[in-house]
């Protein structure tokens, strides 16, 4: 208890008497809590979080179930109603009725010239953006970390060499790089003359995006190890005779585990924003599949007549980055007090 | 200060080169046939044959890069293309121009935009920064970290229709967004370009007022801070001349960094607005698959950045001495 090490002195007397509720007026009797139990009562009282938590949540929900949502709608993502049925769209391909088409049938109303249904394409393109998205940001995340881990471990020329290329990278215009690789890289697997199916157009795009994507994480983690490695219970470790391969695993890696967890929260949303982005180029997802971006490029398009047809992606879009910022936000200030700004 | 900024240009030439031969081996080498993506309608088998000889690709892979890089310098012939000048970046088939004439065309409009949108989002990232550390933990504090968070989380494909469809189509206070000279009619460019300038900063302003906020409090608690007030200085004065001051060495930095990637091509804000900027151009590229004006476009948009990087180093030696030293 008098030995200060620097995480109980901060935290422990604070916790203890509120989860007791004594108010702190009478020494509480000491109560063993593992730092995730400190983290997770933390996080509870921040009710910023705690509702940011439920909307990102919630679109995880509504992205895993899109078909039993879109069946109780009823409508399909795929067929283009506006052509089969001439009483959905006027001469000029703009939605009869208030709003886009907005009715009982059409929930969110349909979409301009072909008259898809726009419900069931959000919440189907939910899927698409965010399974991109965490896709992405997974395969950079571990590039990131292992080049990371590495970077500071093993120092010396590694270091030197790898740090230079992640410059090299970091100094390239990466939206341009983005957009003009993709193309490169799906035709490494599919001739330009034939038609791409679906996974390896993902596939593409996560390589790319992934690709370019690294180097912030790797930055940072190379820091954190960088100062790790000085300290002693690494160097009690090596003197054990523990293999490197055992101390980055055993002992650097639980010590990186808030900084890499906080990295990922901070580029998910990037990612998934990324993502529309490159398909409302033109360059990355293509219809007929359900893509927020997609919608974005056609709604653009139509924005003079039908402005309704915007909002809803747009402002998914923005809900769910708007969310997912405060509650990585959150989640940092929850493992770690030191990093409140 | 200056063997610095020689080892820096030196650097920046090696990773030019590096980056021109890798790009270029990249595009050329795939199992594509360049022809055939330059030759796209009505196209027939003689006409095929004299893309093929025009663009040197009946050559080994590693003299058609001789051909290109040499050509940056010296320029090169294209067949019956015609001779292109010195700084050759390629033909483009599908326009039949060169790449380097079109890179000159629509630099202006990137130029024009990358000005403009930088003096909008450091004027408003920094304000606001301002004001949230000037009212700190009160309600305008919180306003301008919300401004930010939101700004920063819209995309400029939402925002930008939004606007238009705002202040051109319904209130009519704006033309249709577009790239007018300003030699022609420096009016006109203004109001073509306030939207473009103005949605493309939004999401600048949160990682500028979030900087600026953290800087400036933290500079506030110095001790020269508290010498000077000590002196009677008046607050105005010490929150200009002393907080100010100390806080925009390191967002200089940062600012340096974002102008060269507007510079490049702010690739979104282009195509939303149609503005026929950098961006705009390697989006239509990539599209129709003309390899060579992709390339220019990269390699255009890489110098520049790297160039400007060096120009950030060198400002932020001049206006910090602690780094000149190094």
């Amino acid at each position: 208890m008098t030995t200060p090490t620097e995480d109980t002195t901060e935290t422990d007397p604070v916790l203890v008497a509120s989860a007791t509720g004594d108010g702190g007026d009478k020494p509480a009797a000491l109560l063993g809590r593992t730092p995730r139990q400190i983290a997770w009562s933390r996080f509870k009282r921040n009710r910023t979080g705690v509702v940011c938590a439920f909307i990102v949540i919630a679109f995880i929900l509504i992205a895993i179930l899109a078909p039993v949502i879109a069946g109780l709608e009823g409508q399909s993502p795929y067929i283009p109603y506006g052509l089969r049925d001439p009483n959905l769209l006027d001469d000029f391909g703009v939605p009869i009725g208030a709003n886009g088409g907005m009715n009982a049938t059409h929930w969110f109303g349909i979409t301009p010239t072909s008259g898809f249904d726009i419900f069931s394409k959000l919440v189907y393109g939910i899927r698409t953006s965010l399974g991109i998205g965490l896709l992405i940001t997974i395969v950079s995340s571990i590039l990131g970390i292992v080049i990371g881990v590495a970077q500071g471990y093993l120092g010396g020329r590694f270091d030197y060499l790898v740090g230079r290329f992640s410059d090299l990278l970091l100094g390239l215009p990466s939206q341009l790089f983005y957009i003009a690789f993709t193309p490169v890289v799906l035709n490494m697997f599919v001739p330009a003359d034939r038609a791409t199916p679906v996974h390896i157009r993902v596939m593409a795009i996560v390589i790319v995006q992934a690709f370019l994507g690294w180097m912030a994480t790797s930055r940072l983690l190379r820091g954190m190890s960088l100062s790790l490695r000085e300290r002693e219970y690494i160097e009690a470790a090596k003197i054990a005779g523990a293999s490197s391969w055992r101390i980055i695993t055993k002992e650097l890696m639980p010590n990186l585990a808030t900084t890499m967890l906080v990295q990922v929260t901070l580029l998910l949303p990037a990612m998934v924003a990324a993502e529309a982005g490159l398909s409302f180029l033109g360059v990355g997802m293509v219809e007929p599949t359900p893509d927020w971006g997609l919608m974005f490029q056609d709604a653009v398009h139509n924005y003079q007549n039908d402005l309704t047809y915007l909002l809803f992606p747009g402002l998914s879009l923005t809900i769910f980055t708007v969310a997912f910022s405060l509650f990585g936000d959150a989640v940092r200030d929850a493992l770690d007090p030191k990093t409140i700004r | 200060m200056l063997r610095f900024l020689i080892r820096r240009a030196l650097g920046a030439l090696v990773i030019i080169v590096l980056l021109i031969a890798l790009t270029y081996f990249a595009f050329f080498s795939l199992p594509t046939d360049p022809a055939r993506l330059a030759c796209s309608k009505g196209c027939t088998p003689e006409l095929l044959a004299q893309i093929r000889t025009n663009m040197h690709l009946n050559l080994p892979i590693y003299q058609q890069f001789w051909n290109y890089f040499s050509g940056l310098f010296v320029g090169q012939d294209f067949g019956t293309a015609g001779h292109c000048a010195a700084p050759c970046f390629g033909y483009s088939y599908n326009t039949q121009s060169f790449v380097w004439d079109r890179i000159v065309a629509n630099y202006p409009a990137t130029f024009v935009l990358a000005i403009g949108g930088a003096a909008i989002f450091l004027t408003v990232g920094v304000g606001l920064g301002m004001i949230a550390a000037w009212k700190q933990g009160k309600l305008a504090d919180k306003a301008a970290t919300a401004i930010g968070l939101v700004g920063q989380s819209t995309q400029i494909y939402f925002l930008g229709p939004l606007a238009m469809a705002l202040f051109v189509v319904n209130l009519h206070w704006l033309p249709q967004p577009a790239y007018i000279p300003w030699t022609q009619d420096p009016w006109g460019c203004f109001t073509g370009m306030i939207l473009p300038w103005t949605v493309m900063s939004v999401i600048f302003w949160s990682n500028y007022s979030r900087q600026v906020r953290s800087l400036m409090l933290e500079q506030l608690s110095e001790d020269h801070i508290r010498a000077a007030r000590a002196k009677g200085m008046s607050n105005t004065y010490v929150w200009w001349r002393y907080a100010l001051r100390g806080a925009m060495a390191p967002i200089i930095t940062i600012f340096g960094l974002d102008l060269g990637a507007v510079f490049s091509g702010a690739i979104i804000t282009e195509v939303t607005f149609g503005v026929h900027g950098l961006g705009y151009l390697a989006v239509i590229a990539v599209n129709q698959a003309d390899l060579y004006l992709e390339l220019g476009v990269l390699i255009f948009s890489s110098v520049s950045i790297l160039l400007f990087n060096i120009i950030v180093d060198a400002a932020y030696g001049l206006l910090d001495p602690r780094v000149r030293i190094g």
